[in-house]
Parts: C-alpha cells; sequence; structure tokens
C-alpha cells in the first residue's frame, strides 16, 4: 500500500519539484548566470591563448597571445607574442572603440569588435566579457543532451544592434557553463559553430580551458568530403591577480615590445 | 580649272624628280607624325578607357552620392526616398537634361562570397537595377553570352573573383554582408554571368540586384547610395554640376563642391548629422589619374615641338638649297611665259604632296607602332588593366587630337616653304639665272 502510494504519489510530486528546480530560473536568468560565471568584477585577469588555425589543405598557424581584463571598466588589452612577423601588435579596448596597434607603422587605427581576430575563426568580440543576457533575448528553449552534459539549449535573437551575430543557440550545461553555441546571420544563415569543453574554476569564477571554432562556410573539399576550417584557443596560466593600471593604456602597447 | 590641274600636275612631276633631295624631309616628318599620332592615340585610348571604366563603375558623369551617419559605422552610402525624390526634382529644376539616371546601393566593407569553402572577400559590392541598366550591361565583356533578363537573385561576378572562387555560370554561392547597424547577414545567389573586368575598379566586385542589396542591409527597399546621371557628351559636365548644386542645396543638406580627393577627404571627416549628399564629377575621381595623363600629353608635345624645331631648321636648309639649285629652273620657266603665282603654286603643291604623303605614311607607322603594342601584356605592371580594353592597349584616334597633329605638320612645312618660295619667284630673272643666292 505504501509503496503503491510513493509510486503514485510521492514520486510524480519528487519529479515536478525536480523538475521545477531545474527550471527554477527562467531562460533568461539562466543567461544572466552564464555571464556572471564567466565575468571577473571586482578582479583583473589575464592569461596566455594559443590560437591555432587549421586551414585544411594549408596546414596549422600558431598565434601567442597575452590576454589582460579588467570588466569592471569594461577594457582589455591584447599583445601578440607568436608569430616573430606579428610580434608587438597589440589591441586596446576603451570603452566602445577598440584600437590596433601596429609596431611596423607605429599607429593606432581603430577597429571593429566584429572583425576577425588575426585572421583567425575567433572574432575581436570574443575576447571581451560574455554579455549574452544584455545583448539577446531567449525566444525558444528546451533540454538537450550535449555529450556528457544536460543542457538547455536556447534559440536566441539580438535586442541590440551591436552583435556581430544577430542569431544565435546556445548550449547551457546544469552548471552554468555555456558548452556550444552556433552563430547565425540575419537571414538564418549557420556562420560558425564554437564549443568549450572544459573550464577552469578558480576560486569560483570559471575560465573556459579551450575554445575550437568552425567555421560553417569556409573550408576545402579533402578527400571529397568537406573539412570546415577551424580555429583553437587554448588557455594557459590565468590569473586573477591585480594588474598594473598602466598596462590599459596606448603607451603600454608602444613600449611592450623595446 | 585646267591651269591649276596643269601646275598641280607639273608640281607632282617635280616632286617625283627632286625626290632624293626631299627625301629627309619626308622621312623625318613620317617619323615625327607616327611617333605623335602613336603617343597621343594609345594616351587618348588610355583615358577614354579609364573613363569608361569609372562612369561604369560610379555610373554616371554626375553622381549624387548620400552619406548617412544613422549606422554603427562613421557613415554609410545611404540616402532614402526624401533625398531621392529632391535630387530626380532638382535635376529637373535645374535643367540638366540627364540621357540616363541611375540609382545605385554601394557596399564597400568588406563583403565575401563562398563557394565549396573558398571565400572572396569583395572590394565593391554595386546593388543596380537591372532593367533600368541594360545600358552599362550591354557595354561589359562577359566570359560566356549572357540572358541580361536578371533577377533578385542572381549575382554577376568580376573574372578574378569567379576564378579564384572556381565557381561557374549557373552555380549558387553565399554572400555575407554587415547590415547598416554592423550585423552579419547571407544571402544565397546564383552566379549569372563572369564579367571580364580585371581593372582597379572591378577587380574583386560583384552585382546584385539593388532591391536584394537593400534588404541585406537593411534599407528600405527603394533607398540607394548614389543617383548617377549620363549626358551624351562629358562637355560642360561641371556647369551641370554646379546648376544641380544650386538648387539641390535649397532642398536637402548637401556637402560642398569638392574638386579631388583630398578636398573630399577632408569633407567626409568632418561630423555631420543625418544624410549629407555630395555632387561629383568623374574627374575628382580620376584626377590623379587625369593629371599623369596629361603630364603624358605634355610630354608628348613638347617631344614632337622639338622634333618639328629640328626638322623644320633642316628641312629649311635643305628646301633653300633645293630652290638654289633650282633656280635657273625656275628662271627658264619664267622665260617661257610662267607668272610668279604659278611658280609659287608649282612649289607648294610640292610641299602639300609632301604633307599628305608624310601623313599617309606616318599613320601607318603608329598603326604598325600600335599594333606591336597591343601584342604587349602589362601584366608585370599593377593596376595597368585600367588602361586597356579586353585586356589589350589599342589607340583611339579622336578627331581634335588628330586635327591639331596634323595642323603641326602643315604649320612646320608652311613656314619652311612660304619665305624662301616668296623670294625665290619674286627674284628678278638676271638674278635666277646668273644663280645668285635666293
Amino acid at each position: 500500500m505504501i509503496t503503491k502510494k510513493i509510486k503514485y504519489q510521492v514520486l510524480p510530486i519528487l519529479f515536478f519539484f525536480t523538475a521545477v528546480s531545474l527550471h527554477a530560473i527562467s531562460d533568461q536568468e539562466l543567461l544572466v548566470k552564464v555571464d556572471s560565471l564567466v565575468s571577473y568584477y571586482g578582479v583583473d585577469f589575464s592569461a596566455e591563448y594559443t590560437i591555432v588555425q587549421e586551414k585544411p589543405g594549408q596546414g596549422l598557424s600558431k598565434t601567442v597571445v597575452g590576454v589582460f581584463r579588467r570588466d569592471s571598466s569594461e577594457t582589455y588589452v591584447i599583445v601578440v607574442m607568436e608569430p616573430l612577423i606579428s610580434k608587438g601588435q597589440g589591441y586596446l579596448k576603451q570603452g566602445k572603440t577598440l584600437w590596433f596597434y601596429d609596431p611596423e607603422s607605429r599607429y593606432f587605427n581603430t577597429t571593429s569588435n566584429t572583425d576577425r581576430f588575426q585572421n583567425t575563426n575567433a572574432r575581436n568580440s570574443d575576447f571581451t566579457r560574455s554579455t549574452l543576457s544584455e545583448d539577446y533575448k531567449v525566444t525558444a528553449g528546451e533540454d538537450v543532451t550535449l555529450g556528457r552534459f544536460k543542457c538547455r539549449l536556447l534559440t536566441l535573437e539580438a535586442v541590440t544592434k551591436d552583435v556581430t551575430y544577430p542569431k544565435m543557440k546556445a548550449w547551457i550545461s546544469e552548471d552554468g557553463l555555456l558548452r556550444k553555441t552556433e552563430d547565425y546571420s540575419l537571414s538564418g544563415q549557420l556562420l560558425r559553430t564554437s564549443a568549450i569543453p572544459d573550464y577552469y574554476s578558480i576560486s569560483g569564477r570559471y575560465v573556459p580551458k579551450q575554445i575550437l571554432f568552425v567555421d560553417a562556410l569556409q573550408g576545402a573539399v579533402i578527400n571529397g568530403k568537406f573539412v570546415n576550417e577551424k580555429t583553437q584557443i587554448s588557455i594557459s596560466r590565468p590569473s586573477f591577480n591585480k594588474v598594473a593600471d598602466s598596462v590599459f593604456s596606448k603607451t603600454f602597447l608602444e613600449t611592450v615590445n623595446k | 580649272m585646267e591651269k591649276f590641274f596643269a601646275v598641280f600636275k607639273l608640281g607632282l612631276k617635280y616632286l617625283y624628280r627632286y625626290r632624293r633631295r626631299y627625301g629627309f624631309l619626308v622621312a623625318a616628318l613620317i617619323f615625327g607624325f607616327a611617333v605623335v599620332t602613336f603617343i597621343t592615340s594609345i594616351k587618348d585610348s588610355m583615358y577614354d578607357n579609364v573613363y569608361y571604366s569609372a562612369q561604369s563603375h560610379y555610373a554616371g558623369d554626375i553622381v549624387a552620392m548620400g552619406y548617412d551617419t544613422n549606422t554603427s559605422k562613421s557613415y554609410t552610402y545611404h540616402m532614402g526616398q526624401n533625398e531621392i525624390s529632391a535630387i530626380i526634382n532638382a535635376a529637373d529644376r535645374a535643367g540638366i537634361n540627364p540621357k540616363y539616371s541611375v540609382l545605385r546601393t554601394i557596399y564597400n566593407s568588406d563583403p565575401s562570397v563562398y563557394f565549396n569553402g573558398n571565400a572572396i572577400q569583395l572590394i565593391y559590392l554595386i546593388g543596380c537595377d537591372w532593367d533600368k541598366e541594360t545600358y552599362l550591361l550591354s557595354k561589359m565583356n562577359f566570359e560566356e553570352p549572357v540572358n541580361l533578363t536578371l533577377g533578385n537573385e542572381d549575382i554577376i561576378l568580376s573574372a578574378p573573383v569567379a576564378h579564384q572562387l572556381g565557381v561557374k555560370t549557373g552555380d549558387n554561392i553565399i554572400l555575407e554582408v554587415k547590415t547598416r547597424w554592423g550585423q552579419k547577414n547571407t544571402g544565397a545567389f546564383i552566379v549569372s554571368a563572369i564579367v571580364k573586368d580585371t581593372s582597379i575598379f572591378g577587380y574583386y566586385k560583384a552585382y546584385i540586384s539593388r532591391l536584394s542589396l537593400n534588404r541585406l542591409l537593411e534599407f528600405d527597399d527603394g533607398d540607394c547610395s548614389s543617383v548617377g546621371f549620363f549626358f551624351n557628351t562629358n562637355n560642360a559636365i561641371e556647369q551641370k554640376r554646379r546648376q544641380l548644386q544650386n538648387v539641390l542645396s535649397e532642398m536637402i543638406q548637401t556637402g560642398p563642391l569638392v574638386y579631388n580627393r583630398d578636398q573630399l577627404a577632408l569633407e567626409r571627416d568632418r561630423p555631420w548629422e543625418g544624410v549629407r549628399v555630395f555632387l561629383y564629377t568623374l574627374p575628382i575621381y580620376l584626377l590623379e589619374i587625369s593629371e599623369l595623363l596629361d603630364a603624358m600629353n605634355i610630354l608628348t608635345y613638347l617631344l614632337y615641338v622639338m622634333m618639328l624645331i629640328i626638322i623644320l631648321v633642316s628641312a629649311s636648309v635643305t628646301y633653300r638649297l633645293i630652290l638654289h639649285e633650282r633656280a635657273k629652273e625656275l628662271g627658264t620657266m619664267r622665260i617661257i611665259g610662267f607668272y610668279g603665282s604659278d611658280l609659287r603654286l608649282v612649289l607648294w603643291t610640292e610641299v602639300f604632296i609632301i604633307g599628305i604623303i608624310s601623313l599617309i605614311a606616318g599613320f601607318l607607322l603608329a598603326q604598325i607602332l600600335s599594333w606591336a603594342v597591343s601584342l604587349m601584356s602589362f601584366s608585370w605592371f599593377p593596376g595597368f588593366e585600367i588602361f586597356m580594353k579586353d585586356g589589350k592597349l589599342l589607340p583611339l584616334y579622336l578627331p581634335k587630337t588628330m586635327f591639331v597633329n596634323i595642323i603641326l605638320v602643315f604649320f612646320v612645312l608652311f613656314v619652311m616653304a612660304l619665305l624662301p618660295s616668296i623670294r625665290a619667284t619674286r627674284k628678278s630673272l638676271p638674278g635666277l639665272l646668273s644663280g645668285e643666292p635666293l
């Protein structure tokens, strides 16, 4: 009798509450959580990014950069360390302006967040803090499984005109971390897929270990099979130690390699 | 009349008799005329090709270009219905009477085309009204015969883009642009034609319908970037621009008239709000090229004048010698009843025929030079394609240029022959017969 009661009354209730707790926060709130986990307010962030681009049939190219972020003031600095030909090039984001410094010409030029980073499949906007909840609204959500992760798949539409991709699909695992995105054009063409399989967990903050970008349109046919162009970013030596104020300046970029 | 023909015939006979004496003079004139005709015709052809390329690229002899600050960048090439109507009305009121008016949407913020994984970044993406641009489309040099009934899903690619992308007519490609707000947008298009244009204007270029491009950029359907006016001749274009500017500046926000690229850049860098319309003529875009060709022209004519001076001096000496040798003969002709004017006519006939022979032979030599140059490849010269037609450097014989060249030849002959011939025919009979200097 008791077993029957558990089976027909308690289990459905438990199941209901479990489901509710899983979706205790709305999809839009989930986006806020995603942003908060990979945004670093109150501290500075620095790390070394190794960017390896694979162009099918053309081999690999490697770029190593140093990234310094201060999310509280919406600024970041990126210094190219490898390859030798690009060494000393740098990016400085001040407010809404993104400067690119070329040590050859010794000039700063403005560039766009939507432009490719060092001609890879990453965009300049991929190095800023996550602003999904500010830039997008959720138009649909469903529970899916992505490999070993149980995820919430959100279909997003841009609420601001400032973003590169007006439509997006985002896979968010139960721990609130972004695992995969598909970036679409305004007309609905898939342009890029990105995957973040692992994160570092440092004092309650999360830093991606690797990010893989797969270009949906660029690639080559190798042995009769279409192979997409890919870029993998490996992040090492993440740190939340204080970065000197002078780093977030044009002078730093001008002098860093002297 | 009979006498005139007789004298003319006599002149021909004398010319034949003294052909060895005139040999140097004729050779020098042929060479000089050939070189100058060759250089000036090539220069005119180069300018004509540049002008045509620019005219079809900017779509008009006068172009009203809209700069709109309502965008994610500092400005975008855009104007709405208000500006378009104002420009069309202003053209009517100013009475500039264009032959054609063409509306285009122009996009040059790194559009890309994709095919089979290949990507090519374009420099220019032009949105045009296919049905209203048949005049320009029919002048294009396509790789294959094309049906010019094109729709909103069609795209015309320049040959370098098509070849690098690996597409052929009928293939489907994806075009990627950024909307006026900076978001990525794409469209699928069918390659309907491949145009042979390797000039700086056409190297990385594609054409789609204006409506398709407007929708990709999130403009309104009827919007455009430029309104171009074509005229029957390119005379008084600057005057027409001023007339249009006077009327238009009372109707909408316009930029000042600019006369070169530096002024244009300076004006574009000034801050403004909304849409500002600038009126351009092609020489503004082509000023550097125009100045280069003008310098080339001046050098050519300087060379020509120097050659003519050398020819004039040496020919005058030669001619005086010839007349001196013929003094007794001229005296004999006077004795048998020729008047001085008849003798002058004989001498001038000789000179006139020398001129005609030099012009014909010089023109033929220029043709041979041009033919030889047309066989040459200029691929080693970056950007030189803009001066060529169908990949060849061909001459263009403009009546005005040819007239100037011909007049210069006859001017030399006139100066050379006039005084000595008058002196020889007015000299006293004993002086002529005794062989006194002329």
